[in-house]
């Protein structure tokens, strides 16, 4: 099953794929294909996915890199992406080879220890009509669009395809159109693939066109076939939920994105999924009255052979304020029980959920946040109706803000200390529905904001809060408080460490115990992305996404002292320690 | 997936331009401050929200929904004398940001008048979706491959064409001309309005 990249280069194709010739220094490269059980315990050399395995836990069992070492970490190589827009990506590594995904779905393969490439996939995105402004927007804020599977290379589109390329050349194998980006659909997430399936969430669900449908799919791997959909907006299988949109019907019902790759558990073949906010953004624009709408902002898990529903938690019921709850789900073991544990949404609250039930255990806290007034005992959400406009242009100051909070930052769990690291921001924002007629390529919020403000006496913007898990609560184990806000992904590893970085475009290494600072590197551009790490030739290497960031731009505000540089800067930054 | 349209309300655009005349003056901003906004604007704007206001990596500013969305020119000061550019958030001076406003306004094919925008109460007055109406539909038929998608009409929400608190009178209801896309369930709805319209 192995297979040498440099035999397959000579191929004449009319693809898009632009491949060069493999200059690497080793001759013939071994690339070994990628299974389930790999993803399902990585081998430590290797980061194969957004959060590293199947249980999105974001950790590295590599140790090499730790409180005694970090300090020592000088620069390997640095690359430029190849596109600019807004930087959330996660390059992923295998046997040696760095795959970075950028905006407008452009794939690079680099050699991970020299830093040289391999070979460049460019997309040929469907041309949109440039007043299709927020569709065209989606391209530039691509987040985490490849999985590694066998020996191909798994890509979801701007424009709503499933490309699948040969992780040797990346040539295409096959493509599918899987939904009408003209009505505005569009993958900004990747996807997993279990069991030979290519389980994926379509995102653009706010966009005008797409109303009534916003979907988790799963494909044949090897064919492409659509096994199965669900529908996030219209279960014809619950009546609760199409109760809880009241009177609207499914075509004048949008959003219910799943907008940050799933977790997968193989032993129950269950996938868990978060889902963002319902539009238009306020229930008096949306006409759903006092209804939950469901299953915007919950947890949903999946049963990966049929699609059926096995549970569901809502996590922010009847949103008014376009607070997302999308945000990564871990599956973690506590006491020999499975649990999801998450921040799964902008306001910030941590969540606690049995992985088999959905049941509710606990949950927790972060930033400042006045959306949420109670959570009874056996997980029910209240809402604080006081800040539910009654009339158009009835405005209330929300906390927190539509950029969080949390937003797509993804935390990081180590199993050393039992913690969850969240990247997390203060900010509030002023909200008023407004009575807009929707267009086509555009989204259908009919909401006007306020700029992001810090909470009252708050002089900090920036949280990275170490919550300890536990079975029945979660407590802060420590916390990490800055002027700049988090823009990046945090990573954890088996050296003790926590990496993650700021608008200040400082890439930090915190100590899982105490929170101590024990490395920082001032680089280009905000830090963004997803770090990772991975080992070649026994040595650690640790990878940093920079860039021009939304997190750091919505907030900037709230730390004028640190100026952000105008340019866009993409960049990745790869660090490990001298050799010995 | 098919586009269930049994609820949407059509109007012609210019209808629906109708239900916001009412209170457009033509007098919110001069030429000059539209001139002046529009150099603040390329120098300090567009490399993300384009020459064109269309972005791509930043939101668009061109654009009927974008209008209706910041409601009055007040409200986009309120937010762009804050939080823009995000590289100097506030800092481009007063003048500056009342200028770039009334260039995005000329952008959406507003009209300039004798009198300047200022900031002060009187700012809030001055509708976005009013002063634009006629130049917003005009810009964006403009885009040259919309005319042929096929998702140029879209679905409105579940209220358009109705009557919500605080909403403007929902126009009559069109011998549709040109079909929307789909509107918000509340559309055309009369809504409770916070100003007590």
């Amino acid at each position: 099953m192995k297979f040498s990249i440099k035999s397959l280069l000579a191929a004449t194709t009319v693809l898009v794929a632009v491949s060069s010739p493999l200059y690497a220094q080793d001759a013939k490269r071994e690339y070994t294909p990628v299974t389930d059980e790999m993803h399902a315990n990585p081998p430590a050399e290797d980061w194969l996915s957004f959060r590293g395995a199947y249980n999105n836990q974001g950790f590295s069992k590599l140790d090499l890199i730790n409180k005694d070492t970090v300090g020592k970490l000088q620069l390997a190589w640095a690359w430029p992406m190849a596109e600019a827009g807004i930087q959330e990506t996660a390059p992923l590594v295998h046997d040696g080879v760095m795959f970075l995904q950028t905006n407008n779905n452009i794939v690079e393969a680099l050699d991970a220890k020299t830093g040289d490439r391999l070979w460049t996939y460019r997309h040929e995105l469907a041309q949109l009509p440039a007043s299709w402004s927020y569709q065209l927007n989606q391209a530039r804020r691509q987040k985490n669009s490849i999985a590694l599977y066998q020996d191909k290379v798994v890509l979801t589109t701007a424009d709503a395809k499933i490309v699948v390329l040969n992780a040797a050349d990346g040539k295409v194998v096959w493509e599918k159109q899987v939904l009408d980006y003209n009505l505005g659909y569009s993958y900004t997430v990747g996807p997993i693939v279990v069991d030979n399936k290519i389980i994926s969430a379509i995102s653009g669900c706010s966009i005008a066109g797409t109303a009534g449908g916003c979907y988790i799919l799963a494909h044949d791997f090897e064919t492409g076939e659509e096994l199965w959909r669900f529908n996030t907006i219209d279960d014809p299988d619950n009546e609760e939920q199409q109760k809880s949109w009241g009177d609207v019907p499914p075509e004048n019902r949008w959003g219910g994105t799943p907008w940050t790759t799933g977790a997968y558990d193989p032993e129950t073949r269950t996938t868990v999924w978060g889902i963002g906010m319902p539009g238009p953004y306020s229930e008096l624009i949306r006409g759903s009255g006092d209804g939950n709408v469901l299953y915007t902002n919950s947890t949903l898990a999946l049963d990966i052979d049929t699609g059926k529903l096995k549970w569901y938690y809502q996590h922010l019921p009847r949103d008014n304020w376009d607070l997302d709850s999308p945000f990564e789900r871990m599956i973690v073991e506590q006491d020999g029980k499975k649990m999801v544990v998450t921040v799964p949404g902008k306001n910030g609250i941590a969540f606690g959920l049995d992985f088999d039930t959905g049941k509710y255990l606990w949950h927790k806290e972060t930033v400042y946040q006045n959306v949420v007034s109670k959570i009874d005992p056996d997980g029910t959400v209240h809402i604080n109706e006081d800040l539910v406009p009654q009339a158009v242009g009835e405005e209330h100051l929300v906390c927190t803000s539509v950029s969080g909070g949390k937003l797509w930052q993804a935390g990081a769990y180590s199993p050393l200390t039992q913690a969850y690291y969240v990247p997390l921001t203060e900010a509030c924002n002023t909200v008023a529905p407004t009575q807009t007629e929707f267009t086509a390529g555009n989204a259908v919020g009919a909401t006007k904001f306020g700029p992001r403000v810090l909470p009252e006496g708050q002089t900090m913007a920036g949280l990275v809060q170490a919550i300890q898990v536990g079975a029945t609560e979660g407590t802060t184990k420590w916390d990490y408080r800055s002027r700049p806000a988090p823009t990046s992904s945090v990573l954890a590893t088996a050296g003790g460490l926590v990496f993650g970085g700021d608008a200040a475009r400082e890439i930090k290494a915190w100590d899982q115990e105490t929170g101590e600072v024990v490395w920082s590197q001032r680089l280009n551009a905000p830090i963004g992305g997803y770090p990772s790490t991975y080992a070649i030739d026994g040595e650690q290497y640790l990878v940093v996404p920079t860039g021009y960031s939304n997190s750091a731009s919505s907030i900037s505000s709230a730390f004028p002292e640190i100026p952000l540089p105008t340019g866009s800067g993409n960049s990745i930054f790869v660090f490990k320690l001298p050799k010995q | 997936m098919p586009l269930g349209m049994k609820r949407l309300i059509f109007l012609t655009v210019a209808g629906l331009a109708a239900a916001y005349t009412g209170s457009a003056s033509a007098d919110g901003f001069t030429a000059e401050q539209a001139e002046a906004g529009k150099s603040a604007y390329n120098s300090n704007c567009a490399r993300c929200h384009g020459f064109q206001l269309e972005g791509p990596d930043a939101p668009g500013l061109a654009g009927r929904d974008v209008m209706m969305n910041w409601d009055t020119a007040g409200g986009l000061y309120d937010f762009i004398s804050v939080a823009m550019p995000p590289e100097a958030p506030g800092e481009l001076g007063e003048e500056t940001y009342v200028n770039i406003i009334a260039y995005i306004m000329s952008f959406n094919g507003a009209q300039p008048g004798e009198k300047p925008l200022a900031v002060g109460d009187e700012m809030y007055e001055v509708s976005l979706a009013a002063e634009t109406a006629a130049g917003a539909s005009a810009a964006s038929a403009a885009a040259p491959a919309e005319e042929s998608s096929p998702a140029t009409a879209v679905p409105q929400a579940f209220t358009w064409g109705k009557q919500l608190p605080g909403g403007p009178a929902p126009a009559a209801p069109a011998e549709a001309a040109k079909p929307s896309v789909p509107q918000a369930f509340t559309w055309g709805k009369k809504l409770p309005s916070a100003n007590g319209q």
